[in-house]
């Protein structure tokens, strides 16, 4: 099956090249990395992370996204998911990919890399980050692949594969639990020592990674034969539209403990991300874009004779793509190490090698969902002429 | 103000449990005097100003016998088998900011340009209006008792020594992930270039303490005595002796994290 990747048109190896292209930049810039060290990018020792793990984070969500199809095709058999399942499942395949790597750059000596399994520590978080992690990548391709290759032989989902599908799901929702942990567990960092990290994380995650799959299935028509289901469309926009108003709602939760409680220590990242505090406001047009995105997402959603024309459709869930992007891949980390904990303020503004780093991780992301994309789309048009 | 008293109240419960083991101990809030109250609502004004997260750990109730009386050490530390377990006091009143300290830290320790294990910092407050008050305080590892960067780290590469209580590093298994620097509630963590690895103070334990030195750099470096370093499972170690003077306030930073910090803060 893999061989369909290697027949393609013009556009498509023009594409696969361009994305080589970056992706090889970025290694370029990676090398520079990994012979200067961490002092090439904008991290410090108040900003520990940087847009590497926030950008991690928010893949994390995505790949968790995908379970927003399972969970009615194989729970509820809604057979109107049946034929995209297999799309949400290789975004998840991509971005767990792309969450490794992130995590890889991120790390000061990836050559002790192998030091998480030589010394296992069950106490600390990442430990488990690296065990669901691995454990969704690989129960995803073993789901992926193989009711794909069934659906390509005409076969039904063979019966071993079962209660890997049925593994995913809890398997998805601890991914970004176990990620939410990371933050959640540490005290002395008022913005990420909340209960709701993880529902909201999860919420966002369910917006953002089926947002994802609407924008890829309405470009896939565009260049292939395979047709989706509208009504399958619909819903899958519904779902983004709830979880989204889960998240913002969250979102509230936060300003309320912190505002009316009134304790500073909750207030101060807050205001730094959303009103600037001390004069530091670097982010606070980002939040606030990112806020004002993610209403307009939510409201374009909500109303059915906007979603179901394609063109607000896109903008819908485009918006809520980039809002929950924003606030969860910027703003969730650089936040929670403003002000430090000596009170004083550091910002943070990510280097040329970092950002170039960043996206070239992107670009692989784009690469491994383009083969798969292939190998999938092949197979469905295949299933339509028969 | 309020929180600070339900700290101290907190503080006051953790030694009811201790009464039923040394009944003589009388420290209930309402047996405070008034002009302990106001010592403390000074002192409480004066941190908090310093530094929200620093709030005051205990008010030395003035006891009759002096070993019983002022901050209870051996509670604070009790399910500790350290020996000896090494901590510091902070004499912060006494610093000046002649940096004497960070430059022997450096130069004992091999401490690249970008990073430091220790360092000062400086807050000006105002007790009173047109009152300016330069207060400088030195900071460094606080050697929790029960550390959060010990508990995040996926490699073991930071561990509490088992002998002496110091958090240590082991730098051929750190992996660089910085989420001890994320954990830390005190900033005391930086990258080190060099090493690939997090670099942080360590009592000077592989640079000094195990060659027989008494003293950290820092301690030994200071002019004015403002780092009293010891063991402070010796009850006639002298920052233990520090800690049992009577009407001083102790206090350490950011007790809320549940850390535990082992190094103590007075103005003596």
């Amino acid at each position: 099956m893999i061989e369909r990747a290697l027949k393609g048109s013009p556009k498509y190896w023009g594409w696969v090249f361009f994305l080589l292209a970056v992706i090889s930049v970025g290694f370029m810039c990676y090398l520079y990395q990994l012979k200067n060290g961490l002092g090439i990018t904008g991290m410090s020792r108040d900003i520990s992370w940087g847009v590497y793990i926030a950008q991690f984070t928010y893949f994390v969500g995505v790949a968790a996204g995908a379970v927003m199809l399972v969970i009615p095709k194989y729970l509820h058999h809604y057979q109107k998911y049946a034929k995209i399942v297999v799309f949400g499942e290789f975004i998840a395949i991509a971005a767990v990919t792309m969450c490794l790597l992130f995590i890889i750059v991120d790390i000061g000596q990836p050559m002790r890399m192998l030091n998480v399994l030589l010394h296992p520590t069950p106490h600390s978080m990442l430990f488990y980050d690296m065990i669901v992690l691995n454990g969704y990548l690989a129960i995803n391709i073993i789901v992926g692949y193989n009711t794909l290759l069934a659906d390509k032989k005409g076969l039904p989902c063979p019966g071993w594969v079962k209660p890997f599908i049925y593994l995913s799901i809890p398997w998805a929702i601890s991914i970004h639990t176990v990620t939410a942990f990371l933050y959640a567990g540490v005290p002395g960092r008022h913005l990420w020592l909340t209960a709701v990290m993880a529902p909201r994380f999860l919420a966002s995650a369910f917006a953002a990674g089926p947002s994802l799959l609407i924008m890829l299935l309405l470009f896939v028509q565009k260049v292939s034969k395979f047709r989706v289901d509208p009504e399958a469309i619909q819903s899958v926009a519904k779902t983004v539209c709830y979880a989204m108003i889960v998240n913002v709602f969250l979102m509230f939760m936060e300003f309320f403990t912190a505002y009316y409680s009134h304790i500073p220590g909750h207030i101060a990242p807050l205001e730094y991300l959303f009103f600037g505090l001390h004069g530091h406001d670097s982010l606070v047009g980002f939040m606030r874009f990112s806020m004002l995105a993610g209403f307009v997402g939510i409201g374009i959603l909500l109303v059915p004779a906007l979603r179901r024309q394609n063109g607000w459709l896109i903008a819908g869930v485009a918006s809520v793509f980039i809002a929950t992007l924003i606030d969860k891949g910027v703003g969730l980390v650089i936040g929670g190490f403003i002000p430090n904990p000596f009170e004083t303020i550091t910002e943070y503004s990510a280097t040329m090698p970092e950002i170039m780093i960043a996206i070239s991780i992107w670009a692989v992301g784009a690469l491994v969902l383009t083969i798969l994309y292939k190998l999938a789309l092949s197979v469905r048009e295949e299933q339509q002429i028969a | 103000m309020t929180a600070a008293r339900v700290h101290l109240s907190a503080n006051f419960q953790t030694n009811e449990e201790d009464r039923t083991v040394r009944n003589e101990q009388s420290v209930r809030p309402e047996a405070i005097t008034d002009e302990e109250r106001r010592t403390f609502l000074k002192l409480g004004l004066k941190i908090t100003g310093l530094m929200a997260g620093g709030t005051i750990l205990s008010l030395a109730p003035i006891g009759e016998d002096e070993a019983e009386a002022a901050f209870d050490l051996q509670n604070y530390r009790r399910g500790t088998n350290y020996k000896p377990h090494y901590g510091m006091v902070i004499r912060q009143n006494h610093c000046v900011d002649c940096e004497k300290c960070k430059e022997a830290c450096k130069e004992t320790n091999n401490v690249p340009e970008e990073g430091y294990r220790t360092t000062i910092l400086e807050r000006i407050l105002e007790p009173e209006p047109g009152v300016k008050d330069r207060v400088f305080m030195p900071v460094l590892c606080n050697h929790c008792l029960n550390p959060p960067c010990v508990r995040v780290c996926p490699t073991k590469a930071t561990t509490k020594d088992p002998k002496t209580g110091i958090v240590i590093m082991t730098y051929h298994k750190c992996i660089g992930c910085k989420t001890c620097m994320a954990a830390c509630p005190y900033n005391a963590r930086y990258f080190n270039e060099e090493k690939r690895a997090i670099d942080k103070c360590n009592f000077c334990l592989d640079t000094r303490l195990s060659k027989g030195e008494k003293l950290t750099a820092c301690a030994a470096a200071c002019p004015a005595n403002v780092r009293v370093f010891g063991d402070l499972a010796d009850p006639n170690s002298e920052p233990s002796k520090l800690l049992r003077k009577p009407d001083k306030a102790v206090w350490v930073l950011r007790p809320e994290s549940g850390a535990k910090p082992f190094i103590f803060y007075m103005n003596d």
